[in-house]
């Protein structure tokens, strides 16, 4: 009994560091490290500059002023131009590149309230400082030839209607249509944010823009993203051969 | 184990990453566009030429159209919205110089064969001042494949920034329309003075605006300072922002504004955010007070615990007695 109470005795100084630490651990959480560039020296300012406006704004937080003035202009008035090309500051060695894993996708022979589906990769290269981004527009909703007969862009899950810029689930087999699911780099994981989450194309017949699907501000070396396609038709569903094109644009930022 | 099975298994090991599956080196369809981005200030009625250079990265011959297709700033992060449906009558000044390839008309590249595309831009001589903002597209021609539900098309573009101006450095007026701490890098804000964490990374978002007719190049840095004396500079990146847009500021390399305070930081730290480019400035400051407040909290319930420890301890040794 004696040696339990020191046992005891000894083990709680154990636990109060223990308590500390995990009070430690609670308020100084491990992060991953963000790298940044600090450095002591300014910048140079290569030409004077003469200042023709001035002033100063502002609100309760920040305290803004502003100079605009004409500096003294060379070389442009012999030539007649200013020519810059390529990221400047950190010029990429690659170049913008980007890629479909297939020209052309086949749904197969689709089951009424059954998914059919198939996927692809994008991927994107070389795209410089300011980032960029991928976007996707079909020319028209899935239809036989220049007939009326279409497999509606989806709405996915009639509880939570999903539209081209913005995700839901869909998971209900009595909902029809064609749509498509993002995973992979640069993808908006708070848009799909798993397998079940799906989206229509944005409709050129529609007068719709092309949606962005993947992006990044930024510098970007590569990212490669899959797009599962996903379609379901009804019962009803005249038989044939169900048709569209897509067109994925790549742009950097500027 | 048998020595005849261990020796087995281990050449099954060795030999594993030659079958291992792989990423496909490249794409079925895939074209690259360099340089990405082009920018130039140009005198009415000069003519400049920009050669681009297009590479077919598909394993098969592909059929292309380039096209000039005037953009509008998309977002503050400088990702372009094409604007197909827009003709203005400045289009009529791109061309290309190519014998054999013209825009708007398809032709033909072979399997990884690369071409130049030679833009030229002719600005008519009573071209008024202002900025032209476009994107070379090159767009692959989508196949007509039997018995498929989706065809698909690659496009890749190159942005067209153009200042058309008698002037070399044309006047501009840029300012910072947002900057402070973000949400999560302070603790409590009083007036313009945000309380800050000496252990926590600040973190700053920052926005510029453009007044002006011409786009310009954002450049300037993020200061910190004590008592007058400069504790650290981040440099901004050169980011364009066009004409009438904003654009959010990002610091150099890594593209966040941040300030790292040190274990030893405490008190008042001013920061400031000078934003210059060739012809106009804009400042924005705002105070930081920086103060130990997880080590203070930390060492003040570390003291109360081992405080009362010793006393629970005391207590019961005094009892026994």
């Amino acid at each position: 009994m004696n040696f339990i109470n020191k046992l005891y005795q000894l083990s709680r100084p154990i636990v109060a560091i223990g308590l500390i630490a995990v009070l430690a651990i609670v308020i100084f959480p491990i992060k991953t490290v963000q790298a940044a560039d600090m450095s002591g020296s300014g910048y140079i300012i290569k030409m004077g500059t003469i200042n023709i406006v001035s002033g100063t704004v502002g609100n309760s937080s920040v305290k803004l002023s502003t100079t605009v003035g004409q500096t003294v202009s060379g070389e442009f008035e012999t030539t007649g131009y200013r020519l810059r090309s390529g990221f400047q500051h950190t010029a990429t060695s690659e170049p913008f590149s980007f890629s479909l894993g297939t020209d052309a996708i086949s749904l197969g022979s689709l089951i009424a309230s059954t998914f059919g589906g198939a996927n692809t990769t994008l991927t994107v290269g070389g795209a410089g400082v300011h980032g960029y981004s991928v976007k996707a527009i079909e020319d028209h909703s899935l239809q036989i030839g220049e007939s009326q007969s279409t497999i509606p862009d989806t709405v996915c899950d009639p509880k939570e209607k999903c539209t081209p810029n913005r995700a839901s689930p869909w998971t209900s087999t009595i909902s029809y249509g064609f749509g498509y699911n993002m995973s992979g780099d640069d993808v908006d994981q708070n848009d799909f944010t798993d397998s079940t989450y799906f989206r229509p194309f944005a409709n050129n017949q529609s007068n719709q823009v092309p949606v962005t699907l993947m992006g990044k501000p930024g510098r970007t070396e590569k990212a490669t993203a899959t797009i599962t396609f996903q379609a379901n038709i009804s019962p009803t569903q005249g038989n044939g051969t169900y048709e569209n094109s897509i067109q994925f644009i790549a742009l950097p930022s500027y | 184990m048998k020595p005849k099975k261990s020796i087995t298994i281990g050449m099954i090991l060795l030999l594993f990453p030659l079958f291992s599956p792989r990423a496909a080196e490249a794409g079925v369809l895939g074209l690259s566009l360099s340089p990405s981005i082009f920018e130039a200030n140009i005198k009415p009625g000069k003519t400049i030429t920009q050669v681009f250079t297009l590479k077919n990265n598909s394993a098969a011959e592909q059929t292309f159209v380039a096209r000039v297709i005037p953009f509008t700033p998309g977002d503050a992060l400088g990702n372009p919205s094409l604007r197909p449906n827009l003709l203005p009558e400045w289009l009529k000044y791109f061309s290309l110089s190519n014998s054999d390839i013209k825009l708007n008309e398809p032709f033909v590249l072979a399997a990884n064969q690369s071409t130049q595309l030679i833009l030229t831009i002719n600005v008519p001589g009573r071209t008024g001042s202002g900025d032209l903002y476009s994107t070379l597209l090159v767009s692959s021609v989508v196949k007509d494949t039997p018995n498929v539900s989706s065809t698909m098309g690659a496009a890749i573009g190159s942005n067209l920034l153009l200042t058309i101006s008698p002037l070399s450095h044309p006047p501009s007026l840029v300012r910072i329309s947002d900057f402070a701490p973000t949400k999560t890098s302070f603790l409590f804000r009083y007036a313009d003075v945000y309380l800050v964490d000496s252990l926590t990374p600040i973190y700053f978002s920052a926005t510029a605006k453009n007044l002006g007719k011409y786009f310009v190049k954002s450049a300037g840095a993020l200061k910190v300072e004590k008592n007058g004396a400069n504790v650290s500079t981040q440099n901004l990146l050169a980011n364009n922002i066009l004409s009438n847009s904003e654009r959010v500021l990002e610091g150099s390399p890594s593209g966040q504004l941040v300030y790292k305070p040190s274990l030893t930081s405490f008190g008042n730290y001013l920061v400031t955010l000078d934003l210059r480019n060739e012809n106009s400035s804009s400042h924005a400051e705002l105070t930081t007070l920086v103060l130990p407040i997880k080590i203070t909290a930390v060492t003040t319930i570390a003291i109360l615990v081992i405080s009362s420890i010793i006393k629970v301890n005391k207590k019961k040794s005094d009892v026994k007695k």
